[in-house]
């Protein structure tokens, strides 16, 4: 993990394999999960193939689908992605074979459940007069508010707790079936495993709340049924909030038990994302994140996943060989550029592969 | 279509909107059909590669989008894994394409067909060394008994029965594009293939009403543009490619093209799609610069028609040039658009031309790409 193969080759840092258990990405380029809002009843459709089939297609070595709800109120908005449902398996299948059929990517699906940022509506509808909402049942682990226009979510009961691990189950296993190489954990943004982990959103008296190891048991629980139930040769990665950007929030050494702790569980590595637990708004400078992905790799010694305004093939390139992070994760990047990596590979001079039928492309004087 | 009203107006000449019948685009340039070799294989269906292809470049902002050069019979296929529109499977799984493009995206699609004539059975593009087995070959068609190249097929010379065929295929086809809801239609009449191998002296040498003359070869096509024009909605155009030269001495030359788009215009034509040779296998000569542009700049002035220009587009400056310049009225960019889907979005970043995003990728337009990476 710590190795680092970019060292003794003349390939571009970026552009080197990386193996987590039995799956090999191609290079260290990650599109981020995206919440596209284009999904009917949860199932996805011709919309994601699209946005993940073209991305795949240019040269991500993993693309990771957007939060798929493992619940219906459990959907940040109506058109959320679902993988509540057996309906949902063929549907998700079927953007899995394409990326495996005609790209040389891996593809993931993120596992999660908005928890009292469930039915905030369509981004671009957000703020908007357009904004509706659907009077999903929202939960949390206690009646807070994620700010002070949203509504307040219930307490979840203790039989929805015990449900939780089986939800994740069921989710986990049509997510095999349907053929997805990795999945990610949801843990981060103040979503439900989010709000369970910060002690901004959980006031609980129980053993769910209090101290950190507490905080961090239903999480960790439904890791264990994830882990349980999905394929020992695959990997299984956690996106989380490094810090909460917000005082009485995590700082970064809590993000590290927490890495420590997942690691412990079996986790393959973290994707460290911050902030959004509440209404504080993180700083979204360039590669922000960057120094929390590097802490953990180090301090609970495991592989990263970097992720916030990375931007250029130069950006990558030291981070992948000063060791700040294993994999980049790029969203904005992809929104910008399906093809964004062969794009960086062309800037850089790498000789990175076409597709048979885009042979030509490579070929195209981007130049006068 | 006048580039001089674009002036007035702080749109650069791409983004201007352009109208044919009552198909606006929203700007000025177009995805070039392009074979993809990626339909099922045993019948011609597209399949969801199409649908990432042209989707994600219908989305990448082009004003129109083509096919591949779709086939109107089996028999008209170039290679195994042409796309077709000869079944109703192929009208139902290209509906899903249309649909797609209509819904998500701000672009028009259309649909080239055509056959490939003399040119069929040849391997597709990435196994070009390996000649199909006889199992895999079918019987081909041509204008005369003349080889496209040395290792060609030896075409059959059609008969009158057989060009009947032809045309009623191309009339099925354009019925099925229009019930798959295709925004415009394109004849493919160039590169060699069977329209533009009657049209062409190099391969038709007929002795009867197809062959001869530049009227008699041009016979077929206008045969074929009245049958599809007579069954294509009133309100949608109809688009023809041709060879406007062979890069043959004995070949058509400019003068040739420039009568060839007269006669498609008087015919009704919309707009002619400009692109040269590949009429044998003599490869017509690889320069950088827009060596068809001047074809084109020829042919819609002299034939006063709106035109096409493809080859070799490659930034929006000479984009916005041919525009303002009136040397075409649309730019068909491919290899552009196989190196980048959102080929236009980008170049639209480049001008500093505001492009709406699609609502699902907000972020987009405050990613700061390395300002080397587009250019």
């Amino acid at each position: 993990m710590a190795t680092n193969p970019a060292a003794k080759t003349e390939i571009p840092p970026m552009f080197t394999p990386y193996k987590l258990r039995g799956v090999e990405m191609i290079n260290r380029v990650v599109m981020s999960p995206l919440c596209m809002y284009s999904a009917e009843d949860g199932v996805v459709g011709d919309w994601h193939v699209v946005h993940l089939g073209s991305r795949a297609m240019g040269g991500a070595g993993l693309v990771i689908a957007e939060m798929s709800a493992v619940h219906p109120d459990g959907r940040i908005s109506i058109r959320d992605a679902g993988i509540w449902d057996d309906k949902h398996t063929e549907p998700w299948k079927r953007v899995v074979d394409f990326v495996h059929e005609n790209t040389d990517s891996k593809i993931g699906i993120q596992l999660g459940h908005a928890g009292r940022k469930a039915d905030t509506g369509l981004s671009w509808q957000r703020g908007t007069d357009a904004q509706m909402e659907y009077g999903f049942d929202i939960v949390a682990p206690t009646a807070i508010p994620v700010s002070e226009r949203a509504r307040t979510p219930r307490v979840i009961t203790d039989e929805e707790i015990v449900a939780l691990p089986g939800l994740y189950k069921r989710a986990t296993e049509r997510a095999e079936e349907a053929g997805f190489d990795v999945l990610n954990f949801h843990c981060a943004h103040g979503y439900l495993m989010s709000s369970f982990i910060s002690p901004l959103s959980n006031h609980r008296n129980d053993e769910l709340g209090g101290p950190l190891e507490n905080r961090m048991r239903l999480p960790l629980k439904i890791f264990a049924e994830v882990r349980k139930a999905w394929p020992e040769d695959r990997p299984i990665v956690v996106r989380i909030s490094a810090v909460d950007w917000e005082e009485g929030g995590h700082e970064i050494e809590d993000a590290v038990e927490i890495a420590k702790m997942f690691k412990a569980a079996g986790a393959d590595a973290m994707d460290v994302s911050s902030g959004m637990v509440t209404n504080k708004r993180p700083p979204d400078t360039t590669m922000f994140q960057v120094p929390f992905a590097e802490r953990i790799r180090a301090d609970a010694d495991m592989a990263t996943m970097a992720v916030g305004n990375i931007e250029t093939g130069e950006q990558m390139n030291d981070i992948i060989s000063n060791g700040r992070a294993d994999f980049c994760v790029v969203g904005r990047g992809h929104m910008y550029d399906p093809y964004l990596t062969r794009h960086i590979a062309r800037e850089i001079g790498y000789d990175y592969p076409w597709p048979n039928e885009y042979g030509r492309g490579g070929g195209f004087r981007s130049k006068l | 279509m006048s580039p001089e009203s674009d002036a007035a107006t702080e749109t650069p000449p791409m983004f201007t909107p352009f109208k044919l019948r009552e198909m606006t685009l929203s700007n000025r340039v177009v995805m070039s059909p392009m074979c993809m070799y990626s339909a099922d294989d045993l019948d011609g269906t597209p399949t969801d590669f199409h649908i990432v292809h042209l989707g994600s470049r219908a989305m990448g902002g082009a004003g129109l989008v083509f096919t591949e050069m779709t086939q109107i019979s089996r028999e008209a296929r170039i290679s195994p894994g042409d796309a077709g529109m000869y079944e109703d499977r192929h009208m139902e799984a290209w509906k899903k394409v249309v649909d797609f493009v209509h819904t998500r995206t701000d672009a028009k699609i259309g649909m080239q067909i055509g056959h490939a004539g003399r040119k069929a059975c040849e391997p597709i593009a990435w196994k070009r060394h390996t000649p199909l087995t006889d199992d895999e070959k079918w019987e081909i068609v041509g204008p005369s008994a003349i080889k496209f190249g040395p290792d060609s097929e030896m075409p059959k010379e059609m008969n009158q029965s057989d060009i009947a065929k032809v045309v009623d295929d191309f009339v099925s086809a354009a019925k099925r594009a229009d019930q798959a809801g295709f925004d415009i239609i394109e004849i493919h009449a160039g590169h060699g293939y069977l329209l533009s191998s009657f049209m062409s002296p190099l391969s038709n040498q007929r002795t009867d009403a197809y062959g001869g003359s530049l009227e008699n070869r041009m016979k077929l096509s206008l045969e074929v543009y009245h049958a599809v024009r007579a069954v294509w909605p009133d309100e949608k155009p109809i688009s023809a490619r041709i060879s406007a030269i062979d890069w043959n001495d004995d070949g058509n030359q400019i003068e040739d093209g420039v009568e060839i788009a007269k006669m498609f215009k008087a015919a009704g034509l919309d707009i002619i799609d400009v692109s040269s040779g590949n009429v044998t296998s003599e490869r017509r000569p690889v320069t950088p610069g827009l060596f068809q542009t001047p074809f084109s700049e020829q042919i819609r002035r002299e034939a006063d028609m709106s035109t096409m220009t493809v080859g070799n587009l490659a930034v929006a400056e000479q984009i916005n040039g041919v525009i303002a310049e009136g040397r075409a009225d649309l730019c068909c960019v491919g290899k552009g658009h196989l190196f980048d889907p959102y080929f236009v979005r980008h170049a639209a970043r480049e001008l500093g031309y505001d492009l709406k995003w699609p609502n699902q990728y907000p972020a987009a337009g405050a990613f700061n790409p390395n300002p080397e990476i587009m250019r």
